[in-house]
């Protein structure tokens, strides 16, 4: 990557970044009268070229840097920007400095960069990241909530973790390319079949059996561009009640 | 009694119609990347509140949703919903789920899913009334809402504001 590229994509970012922001501090209002400084974009990329002339410097992701000083600005002031809710997690993206130009890797770690942000603005931010329908939980028993939220831009997957007591109803997204292939390896049983009042086709019910007695479900389907895989180890009539009601809000 | 009425305007801008799932405190502006626009105007008495989104793009299906929830006796509530189209689709669908919580509005789950469907028609209406609750417990209806005509399928949802059940 040369260095325009990389200036551009870090544009990029901050842009949108700055927009999920914006959304953000619009639905809170009593961050309103907030401002970034006139000068904050220029004194961020300035910084960012500062970082980029030391040679062989392996720091602290410029993108996290950027992305973190807008965010706590507004953090600081007003706490979280969303009620209590997930936590949705982005990759990190490292630069490494390589000669003439920059390499730049996106890794998961457990590092915590992390912001909260309610089961709705996870489904905007899976639909807006990715250019997929979320699916979004229409029936949700008592006691179960989103926990949390990866999406992976570059990688057009999302992963949506409902904890409910003791168990984890796994929702994952995976964005469809006319030029990729992904593919599944079918294991466990079918067991039944429903009909989702909001989904056309017809859902299998597969059940896997772990091994050690316990079993858990799972089902997978296709909506537009995109392959979503549910998960959990829920009783059956609470995992089919959940698939039942699935909805795609494309308006 | 005298009713309080607070029309709560949502918020809406966007050209991301429909609703969260979440209530008005949840609603965030969305960017414009999208094919239709909409908003939500909330309607919250004493025993009522409604959600009702309204379509404001031209050249969809997918014209109005609503839902709403009302006190109906002592420890009993009502919820409805409607979906409505531009036009003779040959399915209009709603969904409305009965919301509960315990802790004073902060988190839900659902006890309650009624399905209503209409087809060959541009719009769908369904209730359901005398639904036993607790009292002093929080209540709040979600909808789901879709149209379909040919092979286009038009959805969006709705959510009302929480009452508290007498």
């Amino acid at each position: 990557m040369t260095n325009q590229e990389l200036r551009d994509r870090v544009r990029k970012e901050i842009i949108e970044e700055g927009k999920a922001i914006e959304r953000r501090i619009e639905a809170d209002g009593s961050l309103k009268d907030l401002k970034m400084p006139d000068d904050s974009f220029k004194d961020l990329m300035r910084r960012a070229e500062a970082q980029k002339q030391t040679k062989h410097r392996r720091g602290h992701v410029r993108k996290r840097v950027l992305l973190a000083v807008a965010v706590a600005a507004v953090l600081l002031v007003g706490g979280t920007l969303s009620a209590t809710g997930a936590r949705l997690f982005t990759p990190k993206v490292e630069n490494r400095d390589e000669g003439d130009g920059l390499d730049i890797t996106i890794t998961n770690d457990n590092e915590n960069f992390y912001v909260d942000v309610t089961e709705d603005e996870a489904y905007d931010e899976i639909e807006e990241r990715l250019g997929i329908q979320a699916l979004r939980l229409g029936y949700r028993p008592e006691g179960m909530e989103l926990e949390k939220v990866f999406i992976d831009k570059d990688m057009g997957e999302a992963l949506m973790e409902f904890y409910y007591g003791d168990k984890i109803l796994t929702v994952y997204e995976n964005k469809q390319y006319d030029n990729a292939g992904f593919s599944t390896i079918p294991d466990g049983e079918k067991i039944d079949t429903i009909s989702a009042f909001f989904y056309e086709n017809d859902i299998d019910v597969w059940k896997i059996d772990k091994g050690d007695g316990n079993v858990y479900y799972r089902a997978e389907l296709t909506y537009g561009n995109a392959y979503y895989y549910i998960s959990g180890a829920l009783k059956l009539d609470e995992f089919e009640n959940i698939l039942s009601e699935i909805i795609f809000k494309n308006v | 009694m005298r009713n309080k009425m607070k029309l709560m305007a949502g918020v809406l801008s966007v050209t991301l119609a429909g609703g969260p799932l979440l209530p008005p405190a949840a609603l965030t502006a969305l960017a414009a990347d999208t094919d239709m626009a909409g908003y939500h105007e909330y309607v919250t008495t004493e025993d009522e509140a409604i959600d009702h989104w309204y379509g404001v793009a031209r050249g969809t299906y997918l014209k109005e949703s609503t839902c709403g929830i009302k006190r109906d006796g002592t420890a009993k509530v009502a919820v409805s919903g409607t979906t409505t189209a531009h036009s003779i689709c040959d399915s209009v669908k709603v969904a409305v789920y009965l919301d509960e919580s315990s802790n004073g509005g902060s988190k839900f789950g659902t006890i309650g899913t009624y399905h209503f469907e209409e087809t060959d028609t541009s719009s769908c209406h369904g209730s359901k009334s005398g639904i036993s609750v607790t009292s002093g417990y929080h209540y709040r209806a979600r909808g789901g809402h879709s149209v379909k005509k040919g092979s286009t399928t038009e959805s969006t949802t709705t959510c009302s504001p929480t009452i508290k059940a007498s």
